[in-house]
Order: C-alpha cells, then sequence, then structure tokens
C-alpha cells in the first residue's frame, strides 16, 4: 500500500533557508543542507528545495550545495527556483536533484516543459504552481506569486500535463504560511483535472490538518513553517498519523 | 570493496545512485565503452521511457558488450528501466532485450506515475537474501511494471491502484528492482549492500 509522502520544503534565500508569510516577510531559519539531512534523518520521504531568491532576484541556485547534500542524502530530492532553460534542469539534475521543479519559466515559456521531459523523462518534470481565488475562479501567479498570469488554473494543469508533468507541486497562496490548513478546495478541482500525483502546499499548521487530507486520498503533503519554526518534529508527525491508522512509513 | 560499473541507459540521471554505491564504501566507473576495464558487477539504473534505450544502446557500442556480459552470468542489477529491458515488449512502443520472458505492461491505476514510498511482499519461494525485506517500504516512480512469463523469476510483488506487480526480480545473475533503493533510506542502502556483496 502507498504511504502518504510528508514532504519538507526548505525555501532558500542567498544559501540560507527562510520562511516568510503569504510568500512575505522572511526570516533566517538555517543551514539548508543541514537541516536537510536532519529532516531525512526525522524520516521525511521526500525534499523540496527551493530558491525563492532565484526567480525574483535572479540569483542562481547554488549548485555546490545540491551536490554536497546529494552526498548525503538517501532519499528523492527536487530542486526548483530559478530554473529558465532546459540547461539549467540539466544542470541541477547532473548535481544530483532527481526532479526539478518549474513555475514561473514554464509560464512564460511552457515548451520548456516538454524540453525537459524528453530529456529527463516526465518523472523528472514537477511543474509548480502558484495559485489564488480571484473573481473569476482560480488564477495563476507567477514569480513566487506575486505577478498574476492571466491564465485559469485547471487550463494550466491540462496544458502542463499533456506537455509533460509528471507531478505537480501545487501551492495556495491564500493558504501559504497561515497555518490554518489546507486549501482543500483548490486541491479538489485540481485532482479533478489531472492523473499525475499532486503534492499539496500551503497551510499546513496541525496535525489534524494533514490527517484532513490523507483521509480525503490526497497523499503527498508538503510543510514548510510548521517544521521551521520549530512546533513540531516529521517524527511527531508520522507517529501521530500512525496511530490514527494512516499508512505512513516510519523510517 | 566492489568495482562498480554503471551503464548509462541514456535517461534519467545517475547522480544519487553513485552517491549511494560510493556511500557504501563502493568503487564507481561508468560503462561508456567495452574498454572500461573489470567490475564485480554491472548496474543499470534508469526512468522513464523504454523507447529509443536499446537503439541508444547499440549507437553508443554498449550493446553488444552487454549481451557478452549476459552471456558469461556475470552479475547485473537493474533498476526500474534498467530491469524492465530485460523484458520483451513494452506497451509504450519500446522494445526490451527480451532476455527474460514477458511483457512490460502500464500499470492500471488511476493515478501515474506510482509515486512514493511502498512495501514489498516477499515471494514464498523468493531469494534468502530479499527475506529479510519482507513488507519493509521502498521508493517507487515508475508508470509500467514487468510481466514475467515464468514466475518463479519473481522475487517480491507491491500492490498499487487495481493490481499486484513485480518489485524485484531475481534470475540466476540478474538481480532487478522496480523501485528505486538509492532513494530508499537507510533500509535501501542496506538492500543495496546486501546485493552487491552476493558475488
Amino acid at each position: 500500500m502507498l504511504r502518504a509522502r510528508i514532504i519538507p520544503c526548505l525555501d532558500v534565500r542567498n544559501g540560507r533557508t527562510v520562511k516568510g508569510i503569504g510568500f512575505q516577510d522572511m526570516v533566517d531559519s538555517g543551514d539548508p543542507v543541514e537541516q536537510a539531512v536532519r529532516y531525512a534523518e526525522a524520516g521525511a520521504d521526500e525534499l523540496v528545495w527551493l530558491d525563492i531568491a532565484a526567480t525574483v532576484e535572479n540569483q542562481p541556485v547554488s549548485l555546490h550545495q545540491i551536490s554536497q547534500v546529494r552526498s548525503r542524502l538517501k532519499i528523492p530530492l527536487t530542486v526548483g527556483g530559478g530554473v529558465r532553460a532546459a540547461a539549467d534542469a540539466d544542470r541541477l539534475l547532473y548535481q544530483g536533484a532527481d526532479k526539478v521543479s518549474i513555475n514561473t519559466a514554464a509560464l512564460v515559456q511552457p515548451t520548456l516543459i516538454e524540453d525537459v521531459a524528453k530529456r529527463w523523462g516526465s518523472q523528472c518534470m514537477v511543474v509548480a504552481v502558484d495559485a489564488k481565488r480571484t473573481r473569476h475562479g482560480y488564477g495563476v501567479f507567477s514569480h513566487g506569486g506575486r505577478r498574476p498570469t492571466g491564465r485559469e488554473l485547471g487550463e494550466w494543469i491540462t496544458e502542463a500535463e499533456e506537455r509533460g508533468a509528471g507531478e505537480f507541486l501545487l501551492t495556495s497562496i491564500d493558504h501559504d504560511g497561515s497555518q490554518r490548513g489546507y486549501d482543500l478546495e483548490m486541491v479538489e478541482y485540481v485532482r479533478s483535472r489531472t492523473k499525475r500525483p499532486i503534492i499539496v502546499s500551503g497551510g499546513a499548521g496541525t496535525v489534524d490538518h494533514l490527517a484532513d487530507m490523507l483521509s480525503r486520498g490526497h497523499t503527498a503533503l508538503l510543510l514548510a513553517s510548521i517544521l521551521h519554526q520549530g512546533q513540531t518534529t516529521i517524527s511527531a508527525l508520522k507517529r501521530e498519523l500512525g496511530q490514527r491508522g494512516f499508512a505512513v512509513r516510519v523510517p | 570493496m566492489m568495482r562498480i560499473a554503471v551503464v548509462p541507459l541514456g535517461v534519467g540521471n545517475l547522480g544519487s545512485l553513485t552517491a549511494s554505491l560510493k556511500r557504501l564504501g563502493h568503487q564507481v566507473t561508468l560503462w561508456e565503452n567495452s574498454a572500461t576495464g573489470r567490475a564485480d558487477w554491472l548496474v543499470l539504473p534508469g526512468v522513464g521511457s523504454l523507447a529509443g534505450v536499446a537503439d541508444s544502446l547499440q549507437k553508443r557500442d554498449l550493446l553488444e558488450p552487454l549481451c557478452d556480459w549476459r552471456r558469461a552470468g556475470a552479475p547485473m542489477l537493474g533498476i526500474c528501466l534498467g530491469m524492465q529491458l530485460w523484458f520483451g515488449l513494452g506497451e509504450e512502443g519500446g522494445t526490451g532485450l527480451a532476455w527474460l520472458s514477458g511483457t512490460i505492461p502500464r500499470l492500471d491505476a488511476n493515478i501515474l506515475p506510482h509515486m512514493g514510498w511502498n512495501d514489498i511482499a516477499v515471494d514464498a519461494r523468493g531469494p534468502a537474501w530479499l527475506r529479510p525485506y519482507d513488507g519493509q517500504c521502498f521508493y517507487f516512480v515508475h508508470s509500467y511494471g514487468v510481466n514475467p512469463e515464468d514466475p518463479r523469476v519473481i522475487g517480491a510483488r507491491t500492490q498499487y491502484g487495481r493490481e499486484e506487480f513485480p518489485s524485484v526480480i531475481a534470475a540466476d545473475a540478474l538481480i532487478g528492482m522496480q523501485f528505486h533503493p538509492e532513494l530508499s533510506g537507510d533500509m535501501g542502502e542496506s538492500l543495496l549492500s546486501d546485493v552487491l556483496s552476493l558475488t
């Protein structure tokens, strides 16, 4: 039986882990390589490493750090941020990323999804989507949630899947950093539009929020501020979910 | 320490696998041509589509040496696509090497790829080295599986969607895993270590 995937997200800026609220107000919270290893030891099922400055401030992802973390990490690693061309994806994958996540660049130039998927296989191609509710349904935003793209969420999901997205990382801008629970309505909407796995992101604050999603069949859950701010640990969350009868991996 | 030659199939990346093999203290080389010297094991990694893999091996003059290695009965570990390659026709248009009879069908499930941690059930006739891993979880990423004609080559099975598929293949010197031991934490690394010490 497939286990829940509990996936910590490291938001990295200038080589340090940070976490903000609603994509703003960043707080420094550590060395991402050490943190990645600690999360893996605590039972993380996979890791997402997002260089949040890479798109907005035009900073290249630190390849050295990716290669450092790969040499120590025994679980899958997805890296995103600043991937603008297939060559950027190549560099990350050569340094040991298992998947690359593309957000803004895929919206600007959708053929990038095809380029990466053809070269490396669609399972390497994670399309990250930041969306929020607008007057006309769900809108897709780029540049770390700052710029409206005019694209409707469901249509973008369909297009990205057709172009070769192997997985989606779906963040609700309204819920991100709020710790008031995941955006169930948005997730169910996207679930109805794609057969690809969806990593649900934005809003996890308590174990109840995780349990709620698992009980509805959404098994890949991203965690950020709830861990970075030291409120709980992955091992404590997994223990609690296990006790409630959910299928979790206990390493 | 084993000398491990990793055969680049041209699909998927090799970073996690080489990192894992190095952590286990093995000497890792890329098997880029038949003149790369002696090795104790060949490892065929790979994720993605089987289409074009055999052609790509042929173009890089790797196919013939690979078949020679197989004929000599030397040990080979196939991971994911690297294992699927040993079988025959795939549904996605790719053709395997047909060293083992069977097909490579698409998994019957609502959400594909099958991505994440899942447990393996070791077959009653499965090899002794695999038995300690019965019920343990490993990391999977795939949309296709193998369906061998001879059930005796199946070492373990895994359930996903509406069916069970073989997750470990053991056919003499050919050992195959549908999951990725190099991405499967301490458990995966332990299994990888056990398998590579079998020679």
